[in-house]
């Protein structure tokens, strides 16, 4: 026992003393009667197809730094998807790049978005404390970017309601960032040490 | 109950033998009965919350890292839940009133390591005013000198630094001993 706790000495045996309470007898019985009907197998199984990622939190307060990156990944892997459709879709319909726009240039910021959330799921993963701080910062800086982006879209989108389209993809973009942000405040910081 | 033996029965309750989940409860329903009456005041709240405790356990069973101790696992989602009942009851908890404690032994054993020297006195204002102590710094003594855990442990399982955990322990005692005297 630490010395300062030595002042405390009495009052740790009073407490030590405390009786124990006993729980009802036919508790286990009731525990076992209200079980919810769980689908274990196919649970452990989401678990084991994560790739070694350990998607799963360790405890009720903390998330694996594991997880964390799988995160980013699975955020980047959303960006890169929606990039290659575009790239595709804009080749498919023989855009002229000689009258490509801000628009025009979305799938490949939506590509680039990709690549930065792959490179912040890495530094993350192995680069330690300053890999998790960079990686903050990296995604502060994806959501100012993101936010940007979406205001300029603004200048050369001519549809009605065009406002609409942007406050929503600024908000989904800043929801995603924030996300982000809190999963790493949630990181076991401990791993990071 | 140790370690492999906790591992293999939550293997079989994961393969699909559910019963086998009865033989964890029988295990652990009496520290975690004790530690939800110990922080909660109420034997009625300890009850309810120790079902819900185990029931919970069950539905995250798949999220238990079969290399960890389970007991801790099970402590930890033990004080969320019982953190968020008493967010919920924060009202009635600073209104709470102990139930005389010769209400409460009725179901309780002697089981003191220290004998019957303490008088049923001192026991009842040890409840009281444990009861007055803030939540964080309570359920840091009772984890530390009822459950008779490490630092280490009682860190793990609230989710803070062994540091700030040796704090609120002495924290509590302090203020604890002040209230007693």
């Amino acid at each position: 026992m630490n010395d300062k706790f030595n002042e405390y000495e009495d009052l740790i045996k009073i407490i030590q003393a405390v009786p124990q309470a006993t729980p009802p007898a036919d508790i286990t019985r009731r525990v076992m009667g209200r079980l919810p009907e769980e689908r274990f197998r196919l649970l452990s199984l989401f678990k084991k197809v994560s790739l070694g990622f350990n998607l799963i939190d360790k405890s009720e307060t903390s998330i694996s730094m594991a997880a964390c990156s799988f995160y980013y990944f699975i955020t980047g892997l959303f960006y890169l998807i929606i990039g290659i459709v575009s790239v595709t879709y804009m080749k498919k319909i023989s855009m002229d790049f000689s009258t490509i726009n801000w628009i025009g240039l979305q799938p490949y910021f939506a590509i680039g978005t990709a690549l930065w959330l792959f490179s912040l799921a890495l530094v993350l993963n192995i680069s330690g404390r300053s890999g998790v701080n960079a990686a903050r910062y990296g995604t502060i800086l994806y959501i100012f970017f993101a936010v940007i982006n979406s205001l300029l879209i603004r200048y050369y989108l001519h549809i009605p309601y065009a406002i609409i389209f942007v406050i929503g993809l600024a908000a989904s973009s800043a929801f995603m960032g924030i996300m982000l942000v809190q999963a790493i405040r949630k990181m076991d910081w401990k791993e990071a040490l | 109950m140790d370690q492999k033996t906790d591992a293999e029965i939550v293997a079989r309750v994961l393969e699909g033998d559910v019963q086998a989940y009865a033989q964890l409860v029988d295990a652990y329903k009496s520290p975690i009965y004790n530690l939800a009456f110990r922080i909660t005041g109420s034997l009625s709240d300890a009850e309810d919350l120790t079902q819900e405790i185990f029931i919970r356990a069950y539905q995250k069973l798949y999220q238990f890292d079969r290399g960890k101790k389970y007991f801790t696992w099970l402590y930890t989602i033990g004080i969320n839940l019982i953190r968020n009942h008493l967010k919920k009851k924060s009202k009635d908890v600073l209104n709470h009133t102990v139930a005389p404690f010769s209400t409460e032994s009725q179901r309780t054993e002697k089981e003191s390591r220290e004998g019957d020297f303490l008088s049923e006195d001192s026991m009842k204002r040890l409840d009281e005013n444990m009861q007055k102590l803030p939540v964080d710094l309570r359920e840091a003594i009772i984890l530390k000198f009822l459950h008779d855990m490490t630092f280490e442990e009682v860190a793990a399982i609230t989710g803070n630094s062994v540091s700030a955990v040796k704090m609120r322990v002495y924290r509590g005692l302090e203020k604890l001993k002040a209230l007693m005297d």
